[in-house]
């Protein structure tokens, strides 16, 4: 309540994204001013700033304010997310993938949900694969990454507030999830099946960290990087997939033109990339 | 086809497509000519998401088609790979950027709904053109509680809401008893908007849900559905309530606004004694315009929260002073956050007496403060000001030389433009030459042009050369 958009100026937008970038290598496009705006205004409105000069000036200057960098950069890009979001690519890897890959013979399978934020992606997938009792029929291990130790602390909690379950069917919250006062605690027999950890997707060790996949999801993080770092990623992806191996991205995150290597499936709600065998 | 023309109101629209080549892009000029006088050549480029040397060289020749005629040229819609292709060739001043909803159907845009990114903006767009089409679509999306897509659901009541249709109100308070928490909270707060005072009490039931964003929004909704028996019923909850409870019914308190809801707000300051809960209080004290309001939170400069000071010194700076300047000023030495607040509810009626105190002050104070400082003297005048702001244009903090430029350009124009002129050309810091630059554009010195050419070949900064390609209309 009581919360309005502050809106905010181009050399505000400029000074800020710079910042942002310096301490995250994340760009914001012109266009994305919007949702500067959107994510902040909130903050700026419980600390009582009235414009973003005046919150840059206490992020650079307030020798008190506790971290408020991380805070700021963590709020401008930990991404939106909720249980099941874009779940058709979560259905496809349950329902055709995996099956697939059973039906050829192969008895245990590798995911890595990189740049996985609060953890709603890698314990949607243990879900689902759960209810399609695939833990049964093949050993299933889950990674999940994300450059920033505090939402990682937070998925290995496993404790969700209200809105992490926008568009989660209550069955499926009764099932897997124990409320706790205003919170919702993931039940152990989920929580067990995904391991969290740290790691910077642009960093030069982490394909060598993470070792090798069969299923890679990494969705809604590539359109922050720039280019080069894109095709960086991209590659370091294909080199820690096995083959046959699959990379899911998000639906408006095109690669084709950034390489050649992967096969595109289109499977009418979503897109699969495909390094071959 | 790879590229589709229309003229419409003065205005064409080309779309084009990835695998648009040499050959297409080649339609596109006879196809401007034989149109006439445009007001302005759209590209949209939602259909493109990476572009090639050869198409960045033929959106180059469609800018310069534009600019022979005198024509802007507008790229619509377009994705971050090619936002940032056009940005590495140092093509973005070439262009005007623009996102344009009218491009995509019906369908595209309601799928968008399940993008966090753009499902407000399609919501906007969708508010400013309620055609019957989109009544049509919008109202079917929430007939029934069975609907297999929660948030395109959540977006479509959102969307109804902001469009003031009522004409499907059943459906709408139906959706109060979804299964989904998202479907929930827009319900709660369509009905608000729409002043439906039949749901009233079962929007009332939702504030003690245990999920906040429901209580939230059912305080929301409850204030702008409220009338004058609700002050009291909201009184007797905040007694048994929890602090969650609590912080909401102070806000609903402050969005009701009236002499009743001040009394119960400060009723609750007085009885609490949890200092979170003490501290909105005191935010939402600020929201009333009463001379009452400003002497509580004049009180509460010395109470024993730092974070109720802090929030009662952030407050003065929303409710004025009302003539309690001398007790705000002695807290500017304070330090931290309530000095620098201090300073801000100073600033905005910043009297000869108060520039003087401020000024004296200034060497003793913490550097957002300072700057802090530099921001109220924009709104005094005198020569002692002018000097000082003056000084602090060598000060070795860019942030210092940017406020003290900024606050010249207030209140000594003249003065202003020349330091203005010296900064843009000789300034280290990119944030220093762009303040001078906004100066320069507001005050526009006859030799406003001769400037922006010279900085527009010899300033390198990105931001810079956006700011004076827009000034030149390039």
């Amino acid at each position: 309540m009581l919360n309005n958009i502050v809106k905010i100026r181009n050399d505000e937008f400029n000074e800020l994204r710079d910042i942002i970038y310096k301490n995250s290598a994340i760009t914001f496009m012109e266009s994305k001013k919007y949702l500067l705006e959107n994510r902040l205004s909130k903050r700026l409105n419980e600390l009582g700033h009235k414009t973003y000069k005046d919150y840059i000036n206490y992020l650079k200057y307030d020798k008190d304010n506790k971290g408020e960098m991380e805070r700021m950069i963590n709020l401008v890009t930990i991404n939106e997310t909720y249980f099941l979001r874009e779940r058709p690519q979560m259905d496809h890897l349950v329902k055709t993938t995996l099956p697939e890959m059973l039906a050829a013979g192969k008895k245990q399978c590798r995911i890595w949900s990189a740049a996985c934020s609060t953890g709603e992606e890698p314990y949607s997938l243990a879900m689902l694969m759960t209810e399609a009792g695939l833990y049964n029929k093949m050993k299933i291990e889950i990674m999940a990454t994300d450059i920033n130790s505090d939402v990682v602390e937070f998925a290995k909690k496993g404790e969700y507030r209200s809105m992490s379950f926008r568009g989660t069917p209550e069955q499926f919250t009764k099932t897997y999830f124990t409320p706790d006062k205003t919170n919702f605690l993931i039940k152990p027999e989920i929580k067990d099946k995904v391991r969290f950890n740290t790691g910077n997707l642009t960093g030069p060790t982490i394909g060598a960290q993470m070792g090798k996949f069969d299923v890679i999801f990494c969705r809604n993080v590539l359109i922050y990087f720039d280019a080069e770092t894109k095709t960086k990623v991209v590659t370091m992806f294909y080199n820690a997939l096995n083959a046959p191996g699959y990379l899911y991205l998000g639906h408006s995150e095109n690669i084709s033109k950034l390489t050649d290597k992967f096969k595109v499936i289109n499977f009418g709600s979503g897109l699969m990339h495909t390094k071959a065998k | 086809m790879n590229i589709s023309i229309s003229t419409n109101n003065g205005r064409a629209v080309i779309t084009v497509s990835e695998d648009a080549a040499h050959d297409d892009y080649a339609k596109i000029a006879p196809a401007v000519e034989q149109a006439g006088q445009l007001s302005e050549i759209c590209l949209d480029l939602k259909g493109m998401f990476y572009i090639t040397s050869a198409q960045i060289a033929e959106l180059v020749a469609v800018a310069k088609l534009g600019n022979s005629k005198k024509t802007p040229v507008v790229l619509l819609n377009v994705n971050p790979g090619v936002y940032e292709s056009l940005e590495l060739a140092n093509l973005l001043g070439q262009f005007a950027f623009r996102q344009d909803y009218s491009c995509y159907t019906l369908a595209e845009l309601i799928d968008m709904f399940n993008n966090p990114e753009n499902a407000s903006d399609v919501s906007d767009y969708f508010v400013s053109h309620y055609t019957g089409d989109v009544k049509k679509a919008l109202t079917a999306n929430i007939q029934s509680l069975d609907f297999d897509n929660p948030i395109v659901q959540e977006y479509s009541l959102i969307t109804i809401g902001r469009a003031y249709d009522d004409a499907a109100i059943d459906n709408i308070r139906n959706c109060l008893n979804s299964q989904y928490p998202n479907v929930v909270h827009s319900t709660i707060l369509v009905l608000g908007w729409l002043g439906d005072m039949s749901s009233k009490e079962k929007i009332y039931s939702f504030l003690t849900s245990n999920t906040i964003e429901l209580a939230d929004a059912a305080g929301a909704s409850i204030a702008l559905l409220s009338d004058d028996d609700d002050t009291a019923k909201l009184a007797k909850l905040a007694e048994s309530g929890s602090n969650t409870l609590r912080m909401i019914i102070a806000g609903i308190l402050a969005l009701i606004n009236g002499n009743e809801a001040f009394a119960v707000l400060s009723a609750m300051f007085a009885k609490e004694k949890d200092d979170e809960v003490r501290k909105m209080l005191t935010r939402y004290l600020s929201y009333f315009n009463k001379p009452e309001a400003t002497d509580t939170l004049i009180k509460l400069l010395d109470d024993s929260s730092k974070a109720v000071q802090e929030a009662a010194a952030a407050g003065l700076e929303r409710t004025g002073l009302r003539g309690h300047e001398d007790v705000v000023l002695k807290k500017v030495a304070v330090g931290g956050m309530i000095s620098y607040f201090a300073v801000k509810a100073l600033g905005k009626t910043c009297s000869d007496a108060s520039a003087t105190a401020l000024i004296g002050l200034y060497d003793k104070i913490e550097p957002i403060t300072k700057l802090a400082v530099l921001e109220a003297l924009g709104h005094c005048s005198g020569d002692t000001v002018k000097d000082f702001l003056l000084k602090r244009l060598s000060d070795q903090n860019e942030d210092i030389r940017k406020e003290a430029l900024s606050s010249l350009g207030k209140q000594f124009k003249g003065v202003a433009a020349a330091e203005a002129e010296k900064m843009i050309r000789g300034d280290a810091s990119w944030q220093v030459r762009y303040q001078a630059l906004e100066i320069l554009e507001e005050i526009r010195p006859a030799n406003f042009a001769a400037i922006l050419k010279d900085i527009k070949q010899k300033d390198d900064n990105r931001y810079i050369q956006e700011k004076v390609s827009e000034l030149l209309g390039m």
